[in-house]
C-alpha cells in the first residue's frame, strides 16, 4: 500500500520550494534595481538628478555621460587582459600538461593561488612591488593574477580529455611542432579557448577589490565607479549604471551555459 | 628499408626498466611480430622506432643510417595506434591526406593519392565522412590508410585490432594480413595475441620485461621454443618436471620413462609436451595412462584435462574421438616433437601461465575433483 504522499515526494517538493526560493531571492534585487532605473525616483522619495534629462533614456544617456571614463577604462582592461591571459595561459596549460619538467607540478599549483588571495592583499602587494608602474599596467596585472588560473584550469582540462595521441600522430604524419599546434592542438581547442575567454571577460569586467584599491581618480574601472556611484549619486542613477554594468555579463553567462555548463564546473572543480 | 635497433633502452624511472638493451635487425620488407604480455616493452620499442619515445641508450638505424636523433616527424615511419587517434575535426578524407599536406603535397593530388589509398583498405565513398560514427572496423582502416599514404619507409602498428570485439577481429585479421603481406614494406606489428602474431609475422619476436626472448619463424619459435617462458606463452603447454639420466639417454618424467631426444645433456629438465603432441592410443602402444578430469569439445579438437598421477596433462583428442566412461586413458607422446629446458632443483614452471583457450571451468574452480 502506498502513502497518497511519499517521504520521497515531500522531499523533492521541499527541494523545488528551496531553489524556486533562492533564486527569486538572488533576481529580486536586480528587478527593483532594474525598476529603479525606469520609474521615476520620487517613487522612492529621492529626486533624480538624470530626472531632468527627461525619461529613462535621459537617465541612460545622463549615466553614460557621467562615468564614460570609467566604461572606456573598463572595455580597454578587459580589450587587455582576454587576449594576454590567452596568450599566457594557453602555451603555460600546454607546457604543464603535455612537457612536464621537474617542479612543474608545484609551479601549476603556484599559479592557482591568486584565487585564494583576498584582493586587498594582492593589491596591496602590486602597489608595494610595482607603484611606480603605470596605474593601467598594475589593473592588467592584476586581473591576470584572477584569471589566468581559470584559463589554465579550462584549457587543462581540455588538453587531457584529448590526450595526446592526436598530436603523436600528427608529428608520425610529418607535422612538426608548429604543423601540429596549428593543424591538431588548436582547433580541438577552440571550445575551450571560446570557453576561458568568457570566463575571463565575466571575471575581469566584474572584478571589484583589485580595482578599487588600484584606483585613481583618472584611472578607475566601471565597476569602482559603480560603488562611487551608489555612494554618491541618487538610486536611479545607480540602477541605470548597474544595468549598463550587466548589459554584456548577462549574453556572456548565458553563451558560457550554452557552450558547456558542464565544461565550466569541471573546469572550476580544482 | 631496413631497420636495426642496437643496444636500445628505455626506462620510466629508476627501477622501472622497460626496454633493456635490445638489439635486433628487421628483416627487409617483411611483417614482424612483436608479441608479449603487458608490459614487456614492445610498445615502448615501437614508440623509439617512431621517435615518439627518446631512448635512454642505443639507436635506431634506418638502411644503415643512425636516425635516434631525427625527430619523429622527419622519419617517415607510418603509424597505426592502438585507440586509431583519427582526427575527429577532419574528415575521412582529410584524415588520410593529412600526411601528404604536412609534405606540401598540393591539394588536388593529395585528394587524388588518398582516395586510392582508401579503395585499397576498401573505404572508397567514406571520403566525405566525419570520422565521428564511423564502426570501429572502418576506423581501423582509415586509420591504417592515413599511415600508408604519404608512403612511409616503415610501417609501425601498435595492437591495431585489440579495440575490436572478438568477431569482427577474426573477420578483419585475414583481410589486414593478406593487404599488408601485399605491400612488401618492413612492417613491424604489436600485439599480445599469440594467434595473431603466429598467422601474421613472417618473423615472430617474443618479448619479456625488455628483452628478446626468441625470434624466428612462427613455426620454428613455436616448435622449438628457447625457453619455458616462451613455450607457455604461445600456445597451451604442458611442462613436466623431469630428468635426464647421467648418460643421456634416458628421459625420466614422473609417470613415464621414455628414450631422451638425442643430444640431451643430462640432469634435471622440464619436458615441453604440447597437448596436440599427446595422442589416445590402443593400451598396447600406450606410454603411460592417465585418469580423465574433465572433457571440453573445441570444435576442432577436444581438449582432455587428465591426471597422469599428480601431474594435470592437457591432451588435444580428434573431435570424433568417442570417450567412454573409462577411467584410464591409455596415452603416447610423439617422441620427436618433446623439447628440453635446463631446470634448477625445485624450480617451479617460469613465465605466465596461459590458460588454455575457454578453460575457466568448474574445473579449474575445483581441480581435485576428477570424476
Amino acid at each position: 500500500m502506498s502513502l497518497p504522499i511519499s517521504p520521497r515526494r515531500v522531499a523533492r517538493t521541499a527541494g523545488i520550494a528551496v531553489a524556486v526560493a533562492l533564486a527569486v531571492g538572488l533576481v529580486a534585487p536586480l528587478v527593483v534595481t532594474a525598476a529603479g532605473a525606469f520609474v521615476h525616483a520620487d517613487w522612492y522619495g529621492q529626486r533624480s538628478e538624470g530626472a531632468a534629462a527627461g525619461g529613462a533614456l535621459g537617465l541612460f544617456r545622463y549615466v553614460l555621460g557621467l562615468w564614460s571614463g570609467a566604461l572606456v577604462t573598463s572595455l580597454r582592461l578587459v580589450g587587455t587582459v582576454v587576449p594576454l591571459a590567452l596568450l599566457i595561459g594557453t602555451p603555460a596549460a600546454f607546457a604543464f600538461r603535455r612537457r612536464p619538467f621537474p617542479g612543474s607540478g608545484s609551479l601549476e599549483t603556484l599559479a592557482m593561488t591568486p584565487l585564494a588571495i583576498p584582493g586587498i592583499a594582492l593589491a596591496v602587494g602590486l602597489l608595494l612591488g610595482a607603484g611606480r608602474a603605470p596605474r593601467f599596467g598594475l589593473l592588467v596585472a592584476g586581473h591576470l593574477a584572477y584569471t589566468l588560473p581559470l584559463v589554465l584550469k579550462t584549457v587543462s582540462n581540455a588538453l587531457e580529455r584529448e590526450g595526446a595521441d592526436l598530436e603523436r600522430v600528427a608529428r608520425s604524419l610529418g607535422a612538426g611542432p608548429w604543423k601540429t599546434a596549428a593543424w591538431v592542438t588548436l582547433p580541438r581547442l577552440v571550445p575551450g579557448l571560446v570557453l576561458s575567454a568568457l570566463l575571463v571577460f565575466a571575471v575581469s569586467w566584474g572584478e571589484f577589490n583589485v580595482s578599487f584599491l588600484l584606483a585613481t581618480p583618472i584611472v578607475q574601472t566601471f565597476p569602482a565607479a559603480l560603488y562611487l556611484t551608489y555612494t554618491t549619486n541618487s538610486f536611479p542613477v545607480a540602477a541605470a549604471a548597474t544595468l549598463i554594468f550587466l548589459a554584456p555579463i548577462v549574453p556572456a553567462f548565458l553563451a558560457i551555459q550554452a557552450l558547456g555548463g558542464e565544461e565550466f564546473r569541471r573546469g572550476l572543480s580544482v | 628499408m631496413k631497420l636495426e635497433v642496437r643496444g636500445l633502452s628505455k626506462a620510466y624511472g629508476p627501477g622501472r626498466a622497460a626496454v633493456v638493451s635490445l638489439s635486433h635487425v628487421f628483416p627487409e620488407g617483411r611483417i614482424s611480430a612483436l608479441l608479449g604480455p603487458s608490459g614487456s616493452g614492445k610498445s615502448t620499442t615501437l614508440w623509439m622506432i617512431a621517435g615518439l619515445t627518446d631512448p635512454d641508450a642505443g639507436a635506431v638505424l634506418l638502411d644503415g643510417r643512425d636516425v635516434t636523433n631525427v625527430p619523429a616527424e622527419k622519419r617517415d615511419i607510418g603509424m597505426v595506434f592502438q585507440s586509431y587517434a583519427l582526427f575527429p575535426h577532419l574528415t575521412v578524407l582529410q584524415n588520410v591526406a593529412f600526411g601528404l599536406r604536412t609534405r606540401g603535397v598540393g591539394k588536388a593530388e593529395r585528394a587524388a593519392r588518398a582516395r586510392e589509398v582508401l579503395e585499397t583498405v576498401r573505404m572508397g565513398g567514406f571520403e566525405s565522412r566525419p570520422v565521428e560514427g564511423l564502426s570501429g572496423g572502418e576506423q581501423q582502416r582509415v586509420a591504417l590508410a592515413r599511415a600508408l599514404a604519404f608512403r612511409p619507409r616503415i610501417l609501425l602498428l601498435d595492437e591495431p585490432l585489440s579495440a575490436l570485439d572478438a568477431k569482427l577481429r577474426e573477420d578483419l585479421r585475414a583481410e589486414l594480413f593478406s593487404l599488408l603481406r601485399a605491400l612488401a614494406l618492413t612492417t613491424v606489428y604489436v600485439t599480445h595475441d599469440q594467434a595473431e602474431a603466429l598467422a601474421l609475422g613472417d618473423e615472430l619476436v617474443v618479448m619479456r620485461e625488455g628483452r628478446i626472448e626468441q625470434a624466428g619463424r612462427p613455426a620454428e619459435v613455436y616448435h622449438r621454443p628457447a625457453s619455458p617462458f616462451v613455450a607457455r606463452f604461445l600456445g597451451a603447454a604442458n611442462l613436466v618436471a623431469g630428468n635426464v639420466s647421467t648418460r643421456g639417454d634416458d628421459l625420466c618424467l614422473p609417470f613415464a620413462t621414455i628414450e631422451a631426444p638425442a643430444g640431451s645433456e643430462a640432469g634435471p629438465c622440464w619436458a615441453l609436451l604440447r597437448p596436440e603432441d599427446l595422442e589416445v592410443v590402443s593400451p598396447a602402444e600406450a606410454d603411460f595412462t592417465a585418469a580423465l578430469a574433465s572433457a571440453q569439445f573445441l570444435g576442432p579438437v577436444q581438449r582432455l584435462r587428465l591426471y597422469a598421477g599428480r601431474q594435470e596433462l592437457l591432451l588435444d583428442a580428434p573431435n570424433d574421438l568417442a570417450i567412454g566412461d573409462e577411467a584410464r586413458i591409455p596415452v603416447r607422446m610423439k617422441r620427436e616433437k618433446i623439447v628440453l629446458f635446463a631446470r634448477g632443483e625445485g624450480e617451479t614452471p617460469p613465465g605466465p601461465s596461459v590458460p588454455p583457450p575457454g578453460a575457466a571451468a568448474v574445473s579449474d574452480v575445483f581441480p581435485r575433483i576428477v570424476n
